[in-house]
């Protein structure tokens, strides 16, 4: 069942994105966004509830990626990595990290596990795939949907589901940057 | 409706090879003789090197290579971020969300007049310096900074040098084996003499296929040449073998390779020299992950096949639920096939199954038995020899119980043995059966025209679709030709003909063309094997 986030604060709205030599994170926040509660896989196979698991009652940052994208992709898991390390022992307790494949079809658990080897991503960074239909669905809900996967922008979003505070920013933000949003949405009131 | 026993093993051939497969010998044979002329690589030593970095984002002399991203602040690995995974094998760049990877061919780097690019970035022609300062700090000849996308390198001044004279020959250079007028293909035939004639149907069917391509005018006028070579008498010999024919005679791509037996040396290999390879003869695909993207598999082996016979069994269970046992002989085999049918069970919902090794003296066989019957269990997973099978069903027969056998990877002909009391009651899977030979004429034709063997039909078959399905994969490919795109040709196949196998799927995250069986059954007073099944997905 879809949960309605509730958004404490409405800001000026700007996807950014398009714009791939932008620098600095330039961050908008979000009107309103609901979370579906979709049924997801892990890449460790498991099967989780993307709102009931992931989000509630967490900080989030949120990319989309799929594991036969070689252009954009790595560079984005790059900087989440580092955005793992730089985030330090806040993740997993306060902070979580979402990769979400724009390409279920083809991305498998394994698939997945492997893509997150490669990047050694640690715990408190899930990547998430499911069935097709669904994924799109949740794809749609956060704002990321595209017609054509290779056209998926590079973006990421990072919000604070106790708050309902959520934000854009750009896919290639330096991490520095992106630890600032992160926790700038962490201590909304 | 029976089979025919096609092959002097009876059997469908790959049961045969089941055989064969445990058997390798050290010894016996003698060195192999290699047709090898010099090697003559397109590329310069100082180009290869340069290409590894640009491909793979490793130094060939194992110095580091770093990537720095987002104003340098995210230091990588450079195997993370390799040049052709932005650029292209090509050059030409891989265009994704909006970002563009520029042209990296050396004629549109050092067009006389300098390079205008959509997004209004105006410079120079490149020079050796200016391709340095792209590369390590992210300029253009202008001066102008390159979008942060692009990552800056640090590697050593060697490493650097090879780089650039690599660039210059980017989009011009091809993969080996592969000229205007030709490509090379290669197999591997078995060098065992008492399987010599498995070898010959390998290089029969294969040479006859591929002529009968080059009198059709070849492949985009390119002819098929074959190269043979022969394995050896361990598996590690036998990779260092293939390894030197495949570089010595400049091989494009592999079909139908005897590799059982090193199979998974061989599959490795194929990996590391980035050869694809279709249809080696084996009983052990090694499809699982990490995927090996290379090597591309027609049937089921011996896990495959017993997944698809568990589906069968767990459908015919009266009570879903109720475990089945497994007995297994204690070999490296039957390890495989036992995780693979304990893993089925409980995905097809009749598990979990309850493992028994089989005694290893004859004398403990009755005991063993009646330690079976005790677990009021009817089904049985038998992963051991027909000899051994046969002694069990004597003994279980001997205390009035009959449960129903499932033999794993193990039959031939012995099990017509079986006590009358198991009439209908033995059962096992093949990867293809006559049904499949839906277009046997094509390849009857070909065996009349060719002259080909009378032996090995099984064998035949398997390496006549082999070769199908590489042509056909090169076909696709098109013109311009590689490695990486034949695999990316081969992923495409979906529910391809072969007219001798099961339809062929490949994906993705798919090795395995037809992957499932065809459940038989055993008629024990007329001696023949009985079709049990349609085609079990094992998927
Ligand atoms: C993550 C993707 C990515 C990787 C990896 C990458 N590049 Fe680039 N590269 C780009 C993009 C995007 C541009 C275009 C930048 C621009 O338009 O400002 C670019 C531009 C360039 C240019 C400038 C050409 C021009 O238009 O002026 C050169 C030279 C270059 N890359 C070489 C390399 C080499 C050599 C490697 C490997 C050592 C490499 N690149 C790795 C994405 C990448």
């Amino acid at each position: 069942m879809p949960i309605k986030v509730l958004v404490m604060l409405v800001a000026l709205m700007s996807v950014p994105g398009s714009t791939a030599g932008s620098v600095t994170a330039n961050t908008g926040a979000i009107s309103s966004l609901r979370i579906p509660d979709t049924a997801v896989y892990d890449q460790n196979g498991k099967r989780l509830s993307f709102y009931a698991d992931l989000i509630k009652g967490k900080t989030v940052a949120i990319n989309f990626i799929f594991t036969t994208c070689t252009t954009i992709c790595p560079p984005l898991t790059a900087m989440f990595r580092k955005l793992q390390q730089d985030l330090g022992e806040r993740i997993g307790l306060e902070v979580r990290l979402i990769s979400v494949s724009v390409d279920p079809a083809n991305d498998t658990p394994e698939r997945l596990h492997d893509f997150a080897a490669k990047f050694k991503a640690g715990p408190g960074w899930t990547f998430v795939t499911g069935n097709k239909a669904e994924i799109d669905a949740l794809l749609q809900a956060l704002g990321a949907a595209v017609g054509d996967k290779n056209d998926h922008t590079p973006m990421i979003l990072v919000g604070n589901d106790v708050t309902g505070y959520w934000t854009r920013a750009y896919g290639l933000t330096p991490p520095a940057t992106l630890v600032k949003v992160i926790t700038e949405a962490a201590n909304r009131e | 409706m029976s089979l025919p026993a096609h092959d002097r093993c009876t059997l469908p051939y790959i049961i045969c090879l089941a055989s064969i497969a445990g058997l390798i010998l050290p010894g016996s044979f003698g060195d192999l003789v290699f047709a090898g002329g010099a090697a003559q690589y397109l590329l310069t030593a100082q180009e290869k090197s340069g290409k590894q970095i640009y491909v793979h984002g490793t130094s060939p002399g194992g110095r580091k290579i770093s990537a720095y991203l987002g104003e340098s602040s995210v230091e990588v690995p450079g195997r993370t971020m390799p040049c052709a995974n932005c650029h292209g094998l090509d050059g030409r760049g891989k265009p994704e969300g909006g970002v563009v990877p520029s042209n990296l061919t050396w004629e549109a780097l050092t067009k006389p007049y300098g390079v205008t690019h959509p997004e209004g970035r105006t410079h120079p022609p490149y020079t050796d310096r200016a391709l340095e300062l792209a590369i390590t700090r992210g300029l253009d000849p202008a001066g102008n900074k390159l979008l942060n996308v692009m990552p800056h390198y640090q590697l050593s001044q060697e490493d650097l040098g090879d780089l650039v004279a690599y660039l210059k020959r980017l989009g011009k250079d091809h993969d080996p084996g592969l000229t205007e007028n030709s490509i090379t293909i290669g197999t591997t035939i078995p060098a065992r003499a008492d399987l010599a004639g498995i070898g010959q149907a390998i290089k029969a069917v294969t040479t006859a296929f591929f002529e009968e391509v080059n009198s059709r005018g070849g492949i985009y006028n390119r002819r098929i040449e074959l190269k043979i070579n022969a394995t050896s008498d361990t598996p590690i010999t036998t990779s260092a073998i293939v390894k030197r024919f495949i570089q010595n005679e400049q091989v494009f791509a592999m079909t139908s390779a005897f590799t059982a037996g090193a199979d998974k040396e061989l599959a490795a290999l194929m990996d590391n020299l980035e050869v694809p390879m279709v249809g080696p003869l084996t009983l052990y695909p090694q499809g699982g992950y990490p995927l090996n993207r290379h090597v591309f598999y027609i049937l089921s082996g011996v896990e495959g096949q017993a997944r698809a016979l568990v589906n069968f069994a767990c459908q015919r269970m009266p009570v879903k639920r109720a475990a089945v046992l497994i007995v297994y002989s204690d070999d490296e085999m039957a390890k495989g096939v036992l995780e693979a049918i304990t893993d089925q069970c409980r995905k097809s919902g009749c598990g979990p199954p309850e493992p028994y090794g089989y005694p290893n003296a004859d004398s403990d066989v009755p005991g063993f038995a009646a330690k079976l019957k005790q677990t009021s269990k009817s089904v049985i997973f038998f992963l051991g020899t027909s000899r051994e099978a046969i002694a069990l069903m004597k003994e279980a027969s001997e205390l009035r119980w009959s449960p129903t056998f499932y033999l794993g990877a193990i039959a031939g002909n012995e099990i017509f043995g079986a006590p009358p009391s198991f009439a209908k009651k033995i059962f096992f899977s093949v990867p293809s059966s006559p049904d499949d030979h839906t277009r046997t004429e094509e390849f009857r034709d070909l065996a009349t025209k060719h002259k080909l063997p009378a032996h090995h039909l099984g064998v035949q078959r398997s390496v006549y679709s082999a070769a199908k399905i590489l042509i056909e994969g090169l076909k696709r490919a098109g013109k311009d030709l590689s490695r990486e795109k034949l695999i990316q040709a081969l992923e495409g196949l979906y529910e391809y003909p072969t007219g001798v196998t099961p339809a062929v799927t490949y994906g993705l995250n798919r090795r395995i063309g037809a992957m499932g069986a065809y459940v038989v059954t055993i008629d024990l007073e007329k001696k023949q094997f009985l079709p049990a099944s349609g085609w079990i997905d094992s998927n």
